[in-house]
Protein backbone atom coordinates (compact mmCIF):
# COMPACT_ATOMS: atom_id res chain seq x y z
CA UNK A 1 0.00 0.00 0.00
CA UNK A 2 1.86 3.51 -1.35
CA UNK A 3 0.82 6.11 0.83
CA UNK A 4 1.13 8.86 -1.52
CA UNK A 5 -1.38 7.61 -4.08
CA UNK A 6 -4.00 8.47 -1.59
CA UNK A 7 -2.19 11.66 -0.31
CA UNK A 8 -4.27 13.76 -2.63
CA UNK A 9 -7.68 12.34 -1.64
CA UNK A 10 -6.96 12.34 1.86
CA UNK A 11 -6.13 15.81 1.52
CA UNK A 12 -9.27 16.57 0.33
CA UNK A 13 -11.39 14.65 2.51
CA UNK A 14 -9.49 16.13 5.51
CA UNK A 15 -10.12 19.46 3.63
CA UNK A 16 -14.26 18.75 3.19
CA UNK A 17 -13.96 17.73 7.14
CA UNK A 18 -12.64 20.69 8.42
CA UNK A 19 -14.96 22.61 6.09
CA UNK A 20 -17.83 21.16 6.84
CA UNK A 21 -17.08 21.06 10.51
CA UNK A 22 -16.90 24.85 10.62
CA UNK A 23 -19.39 25.49 8.70
CA UNK A 24 -21.99 23.09 11.19
CA UNK A 25 -20.33 25.17 14.31
CA UNK A 26 -21.04 28.29 12.68
CA UNK A 27 -24.60 27.42 12.05
CA UNK A 28 -24.71 26.08 15.67
CA UNK A 29 -23.45 28.97 17.05
CA UNK A 30 -25.28 30.95 14.98
CA UNK A 31 -28.62 29.62 15.98
CA UNK A 32 -27.64 29.20 19.94
CA UNK A 33 -27.88 32.78 19.82
CA UNK A 34 -29.99 34.14 21.62
CA UNK A 35 -33.10 35.78 19.44
CA UNK A 36 -33.55 39.30 20.73
CA UNK A 37 -37.18 39.98 22.38
CA UNK A 38 -39.14 41.59 19.87
CA UNK A 39 -39.85 44.78 21.77
CA UNK A 40 -43.81 44.88 21.38
CA UNK A 41 -45.00 48.56 22.16
CA UNK A 42 -47.81 48.37 23.81
CA UNK A 43 -50.20 51.39 23.07
CA UNK A 44 -51.06 53.05 26.22
CA UNK A 45 -54.05 53.88 26.48
CA UNK A 46 -54.28 57.58 27.79
CA UNK A 47 -57.33 58.72 29.42
CA UNK A 48 -59.16 60.78 27.14
CA UNK A 49 -60.03 63.15 28.94
CA UNK A 50 -64.13 62.82 28.43
CA UNK A 51 -65.10 65.85 25.93
CA UNK A 52 -69.20 66.16 26.77
CA UNK A 53 -71.32 66.64 23.83
CA UNK A 54 -72.43 69.53 22.77
CA UNK A 55 -75.49 71.00 23.95
CA UNK A 56 -78.81 70.17 21.66
CA UNK A 57 -82.29 70.12 21.91
CA UNK A 58 -83.17 66.89 23.99
CA UNK A 59 -79.95 67.79 26.37
CA UNK A 60 -80.51 71.00 27.53
CA UNK A 61 -83.57 70.51 29.34
CA UNK A 62 -82.17 67.21 31.84
CA UNK A 63 -78.69 69.34 31.53
CA UNK A 64 -80.25 72.15 33.92
CA UNK A 65 -82.04 70.52 35.80
CA UNK A 66 -79.06 68.83 36.63
CA UNK A 67 -77.11 72.39 37.54
CA UNK A 68 -80.13 73.77 39.49
CA UNK A 69 -80.41 70.57 41.53
CA UNK A 70 -76.51 71.20 41.90
CA UNK A 71 -76.92 74.58 43.25
CA UNK A 72 -79.35 73.62 45.40
CA UNK A 73 -77.72 70.58 47.30
CA UNK A 74 -74.50 72.66 47.56
CA UNK A 75 -75.98 76.01 48.75
CA UNK A 76 -77.60 73.87 51.54
CA UNK A 77 -74.38 71.71 52.29
CA UNK A 78 -72.84 75.47 52.88
CA UNK A 79 -75.71 76.80 54.85
CA UNK A 80 -75.09 73.71 57.18
CA UNK A 81 -71.11 74.37 56.95
CA UNK A 82 -71.95 78.01 58.45
CA UNK A 83 -74.41 76.98 61.08
CA UNK A 84 -71.97 74.04 62.10
CA UNK A 85 -69.26 77.11 62.68
CA UNK A 86 -72.14 78.88 64.56
CA UNK A 87 -72.25 75.84 67.31
CA UNK A 88 -68.57 75.62 67.80
CA UNK A 89 -68.06 75.53 71.76
CA UNK A 90 -65.63 77.83 71.92
CA UNK A 91 -66.21 78.07 75.86
CA UNK A 92 -62.42 75.61 76.48
CA UNK A 93 -61.13 78.80 74.79
CA UNK A 94 -59.95 79.80 77.74
CA UNK A 95 -57.14 79.91 80.61
CA UNK A 96 -59.05 80.83 83.59
CA UNK A 97 -57.49 78.83 86.29
CA UNK A 98 -54.22 78.50 85.34
CA UNK B 1 -12.11 86.96 165.63
CA UNK B 2 -9.40 85.17 163.76
CA UNK B 3 -12.24 82.23 163.20
CA UNK B 4 -14.77 84.43 161.63
CA UNK B 5 -12.33 85.88 159.68
CA UNK B 6 -11.71 82.25 158.53
CA UNK B 7 -15.54 81.88 158.45
CA UNK B 8 -15.90 85.09 156.17
CA UNK B 9 -13.14 83.36 153.71
CA UNK B 10 -14.20 80.38 153.25
CA UNK B 11 -17.46 81.06 152.52
CA UNK B 12 -16.63 83.11 150.17
CA UNK B 13 -14.31 80.68 148.63
CA UNK B 14 -17.18 78.60 148.37
CA UNK B 15 -19.66 81.04 147.38
CA UNK B 16 -16.88 81.58 144.44
CA UNK B 17 -16.66 77.95 143.64
CA UNK B 18 -20.24 77.63 143.41
CA UNK B 19 -20.23 80.70 141.21
CA UNK B 20 -17.42 78.56 138.70
CA UNK B 21 -20.07 75.96 138.80
CA UNK B 22 -22.73 77.56 137.59
CA UNK B 23 -20.98 79.74 135.32
CA UNK B 24 -19.98 76.59 133.84
CA UNK B 25 -23.18 74.82 134.14
CA UNK B 26 -25.51 78.11 132.55
CA UNK B 27 -24.78 76.91 129.24
CA UNK B 28 -25.69 73.66 128.86
CA UNK B 29 -28.86 74.48 130.72
CA UNK B 30 -29.22 77.80 127.92
CA UNK B 31 -28.38 75.43 125.68
CA UNK B 32 -30.61 72.69 125.56
CA UNK B 33 -33.85 74.43 124.61
CA UNK B 34 -33.02 77.00 121.90
CA UNK B 35 -31.21 73.34 120.53
CA UNK B 36 -35.08 71.91 120.67
CA UNK B 37 -36.32 74.95 119.48
CA UNK B 38 -34.58 74.96 116.24
CA UNK B 39 -34.81 70.75 115.76
CA UNK B 40 -38.93 71.69 116.43
CA UNK B 41 -38.35 74.36 113.44
CA UNK B 42 -36.67 72.00 111.44
CA UNK B 43 -39.20 69.58 111.66
CA UNK B 44 -42.21 72.37 111.19
CA UNK B 45 -40.45 73.47 107.85
CA UNK B 46 -40.00 70.11 107.03
CA UNK B 47 -43.26 68.69 107.45
CA UNK B 48 -44.52 72.41 105.93
CA UNK B 49 -41.93 71.41 102.61
CA UNK B 50 -43.55 68.53 102.32
CA UNK B 51 -46.80 69.49 102.09
CA UNK B 52 -46.09 71.53 99.49
CA UNK B 53 -44.35 69.49 97.91
CA UNK B 54 -47.67 66.99 98.00
CA UNK B 55 -49.85 69.91 96.79
CA UNK B 56 -47.78 70.88 94.06
CA UNK B 57 -48.09 66.99 93.19
CA UNK B 58 -51.91 67.33 93.23
CA UNK B 59 -51.95 70.69 91.37
CA UNK B 60 -50.00 69.38 88.52
CA UNK B 61 -51.68 66.35 88.27
CA UNK B 62 -55.28 68.33 88.49
CA UNK B 63 -53.20 71.13 85.58
CA UNK B 64 -52.01 67.48 83.23
CA UNK B 65 -55.70 66.06 83.58
CA UNK B 66 -56.90 69.53 82.55
CA UNK B 67 -54.45 69.92 79.76
CA UNK B 68 -55.49 66.41 78.78
CA UNK B 69 -59.07 66.68 78.65
CA UNK B 70 -58.69 69.75 76.60
CA UNK B 71 -56.03 68.11 73.83
CA UNK B 72 -58.56 65.48 73.38
CA UNK B 73 -61.22 67.74 72.72
CA UNK B 74 -59.37 69.02 70.28
CA UNK B 75 -58.29 65.72 68.69
CA UNK B 76 -62.02 65.07 68.60
CA UNK B 77 -62.67 67.88 67.04
CA UNK B 78 -60.08 67.39 64.50
CA UNK B 79 -61.11 63.96 63.89
CA UNK B 80 -64.72 64.75 62.84
CA UNK B 81 -63.64 67.72 60.06
CA UNK B 82 -61.03 64.76 59.13
CA UNK B 83 -64.66 62.48 58.08
CA UNK B 84 -66.27 65.74 56.94
CA UNK B 85 -63.05 66.54 54.32
CA UNK B 86 -63.52 63.10 52.73
CA UNK B 87 -66.84 62.55 52.66
CA UNK B 88 -67.45 66.13 50.84
CA UNK B 89 -68.02 64.81 47.15
CA UNK B 90 -67.79 68.78 45.74
CA UNK B 91 -64.11 69.04 46.63
CA UNK B 92 -61.55 68.23 44.26
CA UNK B 93 -58.25 65.76 45.30
CA UNK B 94 -55.97 68.97 45.06
CA UNK B 95 -58.58 70.18 47.83
CA UNK B 96 -59.30 67.28 50.26
CA UNK B 97 -54.94 66.75 50.01
CA UNK B 98 -54.51 70.57 51.32
CA UNK B 99 -56.99 70.83 53.97
CA UNK B 100 -56.53 67.03 55.08
CA UNK B 101 -52.77 67.90 55.69
CA UNK B 102 -53.56 71.36 57.71
CA UNK B 103 -55.58 69.67 60.26
CA UNK B 104 -53.04 66.58 60.06
CA UNK B 105 -50.16 68.89 61.06
CA UNK B 106 -52.37 70.74 64.29
CA UNK B 107 -53.14 67.09 64.95
CA UNK B 108 -49.23 66.25 65.15
CA UNK B 109 -48.45 69.56 67.14
CA UNK B 110 -51.40 68.45 69.61
CA UNK B 111 -50.69 65.38 70.23
CA UNK B 112 -46.27 66.64 70.68
CA UNK B 113 -48.17 69.26 73.05
CA UNK B 114 -49.74 66.38 75.28
CA UNK B 115 -46.01 64.30 75.17
CA UNK B 116 -44.58 67.31 76.18
CA UNK B 117 -47.45 68.35 79.18
CA UNK B 118 -47.21 64.59 80.32
CA UNK B 119 -43.57 65.03 81.04
CA UNK B 120 -43.77 68.49 82.75
CA UNK B 121 -42.12 68.02 86.56
CA UNK B 122 -43.16 71.41 87.71
CA UNK B 123 -46.59 73.62 88.40
CA UNK B 124 -45.11 76.67 86.62
CA UNK B 125 -44.15 74.80 82.97
CA UNK B 126 -47.42 72.65 82.95
CA UNK B 127 -49.28 75.89 83.77
CA UNK B 128 -47.13 77.83 80.17
CA UNK B 129 -48.19 74.85 78.22
CA UNK B 130 -51.34 74.50 79.32
CA UNK B 131 -51.82 77.82 78.56
CA UNK B 132 -50.24 77.23 74.64
CA UNK B 133 -53.32 74.94 74.01
CA UNK B 134 -55.40 78.08 73.65
CA UNK B 135 -52.90 80.80 72.61
CA UNK B 136 -50.91 79.33 70.02
CA UNK B 137 -53.17 77.20 68.80
CA UNK B 138 -56.77 78.16 68.83
CA UNK B 139 -58.51 75.14 67.66
CA UNK B 140 -62.18 76.29 68.20
CA UNK B 141 -62.05 79.86 67.72
CA UNK B 142 -59.89 79.87 64.66
CA UNK B 143 -58.84 76.78 63.23
CA UNK B 144 -61.87 74.75 63.25
CA UNK B 145 -63.72 77.98 61.69
CA UNK B 146 -61.06 78.27 59.35
CA UNK B 147 -61.32 74.88 57.98
CA UNK B 148 -64.58 74.64 57.56
CA UNK B 149 -65.01 78.03 55.78
CA UNK B 150 -62.41 76.89 53.38
CA UNK B 151 -64.54 73.53 52.74
CA UNK B 152 -67.51 76.29 51.79
CA UNK B 153 -65.59 78.18 49.91
CA UNK B 154 -63.74 75.23 48.18
CA UNK B 155 -67.52 73.51 47.50
CA UNK B 156 -68.53 76.95 45.80
CA UNK B 157 -65.86 77.41 43.66
CA UNK B 158 -66.51 74.19 42.42
CA UNK B 159 -69.71 74.89 41.71
CA UNK B 160 -68.96 77.71 40.24
CA UNK B 161 -66.45 75.89 37.56
CA UNK B 162 -69.37 73.49 37.00
CA UNK B 163 -72.04 75.92 36.25
CA UNK B 164 -69.59 78.25 34.24
CA UNK B 165 -69.12 74.80 31.85
CA UNK B 166 -72.67 74.19 31.30
CA UNK B 167 -73.38 77.92 30.64
CA UNK B 168 -70.75 77.57 27.96
CA UNK B 169 -72.09 74.86 26.58
CA UNK B 170 -75.53 76.45 26.27
CA UNK B 171 -73.91 79.71 25.07
CA UNK B 172 -72.77 77.34 22.14
CA UNK B 173 -76.44 75.99 21.89
CA UNK B 174 -77.84 79.51 21.75
CA UNK B 175 -75.34 80.51 18.91
CA UNK B 176 -76.38 77.79 17.28
CA UNK B 177 -80.20 78.56 17.57
CA UNK B 178 -79.72 82.16 17.10
CA UNK B 179 -78.15 81.32 13.56
CA UNK B 180 -81.36 79.39 12.61
CA UNK B 181 -83.33 82.18 12.85
CA UNK B 182 -84.52 81.68 16.41
CA UNK B 183 -85.44 84.31 19.29
CA UNK B 184 -82.91 84.07 21.59
CA UNK B 185 -83.31 87.55 23.24
CA UNK B 186 -84.64 85.98 26.42
CA UNK B 187 -82.17 83.32 26.66
CA UNK B 188 -78.79 85.57 25.96
CA UNK B 189 -80.61 88.32 28.62
CA UNK B 190 -80.53 85.43 31.11
CA UNK B 191 -76.97 83.65 30.23
CA UNK B 192 -75.11 86.80 30.16
CA UNK B 193 -76.51 87.59 33.95
CA UNK B 194 -75.34 84.44 35.09
CA UNK B 195 -71.97 84.96 33.19
CA UNK B 196 -71.96 88.21 34.80
CA UNK B 197 -72.63 86.50 38.79
CA UNK B 198 -70.26 83.69 38.27
CA UNK B 199 -67.48 86.17 37.01
CA UNK B 200 -68.25 88.07 40.80
CA UNK B 201 -68.55 84.89 42.46
CA UNK B 202 -65.42 83.60 41.71
CA UNK B 203 -63.43 87.22 42.63
CA UNK B 204 -64.98 87.10 45.52
CA UNK B 205 -64.54 83.86 46.50
CA UNK B 206 -60.74 83.69 45.30
CA UNK B 207 -60.57 87.31 47.57
CA UNK B 208 -61.96 84.73 50.58
CA UNK B 209 -60.16 82.08 50.19
CA UNK B 210 -56.90 84.41 50.49
CA UNK B 211 -58.26 86.24 53.65
CA UNK B 212 -58.56 82.89 55.77
CA UNK B 213 -55.43 80.87 54.65
CA UNK B 214 -53.61 84.22 55.91
CA UNK B 215 -55.90 84.60 58.84
CA UNK B 216 -53.90 85.44 62.08
CA UNK B 217 -54.69 84.88 65.72
CA UNK B 218 -54.93 89.09 65.68
CA UNK B 219 -56.99 89.22 62.60
CA UNK B 220 -59.09 86.38 62.71
CA UNK B 221 -62.18 87.43 64.07
CA UNK B 222 -62.57 90.82 61.45
CA UNK B 223 -61.64 88.41 58.66
CA UNK B 224 -64.21 85.52 59.55
CA UNK B 225 -66.94 88.56 59.98
CA UNK B 226 -65.63 89.62 56.18
CA UNK B 227 -65.79 86.09 55.03
CA UNK B 228 -69.30 85.26 56.10
CA UNK B 229 -70.88 88.85 54.70
CA UNK B 230 -68.98 87.33 51.63
CA UNK B 231 -70.51 84.17 51.42
CA UNK B 232 -73.66 85.73 52.18
CA UNK B 233 -73.61 87.78 49.23
CA UNK B 234 -72.24 84.65 47.06
CA UNK B 235 -75.19 82.44 48.30
CA UNK B 236 -77.76 85.42 47.17
CA UNK B 237 -76.20 85.88 43.71
CA UNK B 238 -76.25 81.86 43.28
CA UNK B 239 -79.72 81.68 44.10
CA UNK B 240 -80.37 84.50 41.68
CA UNK B 241 -78.46 82.36 38.95
CA UNK B 242 -81.24 79.96 39.85
CA UNK B 243 -83.66 81.94 38.88
CA UNK B 244 -82.21 82.84 35.92
CA UNK B 245 -81.73 78.97 34.67
CA UNK B 246 -85.30 78.71 35.58
CA UNK B 247 -85.88 81.73 33.10
CA UNK B 248 -83.71 79.87 30.70
CA UNK B 249 -85.61 76.44 30.89
CA UNK B 250 -89.18 78.46 30.33
CA UNK B 251 -87.25 80.23 27.17
CA UNK B 252 -86.32 77.03 26.40
CA UNK B 253 -89.50 75.46 26.74
CA UNK B 254 -91.47 77.81 24.09
CA UNK B 255 -87.89 77.83 21.43
CA UNK B 256 -88.77 74.07 21.24
CA UNK B 257 -92.39 74.59 21.07
CA UNK B 258 -91.89 77.49 17.84
CA UNK B 259 -89.38 75.31 16.53
CA UNK B 260 -91.63 72.16 16.29
CA UNK B 261 -95.08 74.38 14.86
CA UNK B 262 -94.86 74.28 11.42
CA UNK B 263 -94.88 77.58 9.38
CA UNK B 264 -98.03 77.73 7.12
CA UNK B 265 -97.25 79.42 4.36
CA UNK B 266 -100.23 80.43 2.18
CA UNK B 267 -100.03 79.84 -1.85
CA UNK B 268 -101.59 82.16 -3.60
Amino acid sequence: MNFSNYKLPLIILAIILLGGGGFLFFMGSKYQKPKPVPVVTVPTSIPATPTPLPMNSESAEPELQNADLQLETTLQDAENDLNAINKIDTSDENTIGL
Amino acid sequence: MANGKYMKRNKLIIFIFLLIFLASALPSFALTPTTKAIQKIQERETVKASRAAVQEDAQLTKIKERAGKMIENRLTSLNNILTRIQSDRKLTSEDKTSLTQQVNDMITKLNALKTKISADTDVETAKTDTKSIVNDYRVFAMFEPKIRLLIVISDLQNLSLKMSAVMTRLQAFVSEQKSKGQDVTTLQTSLDDITARLKTIDTKLADDKTKISNVTATDYKTVFVTVRQDLASVRAEFAKIRNDIAQIRNSLKKLFKSSLTPTVTTTP
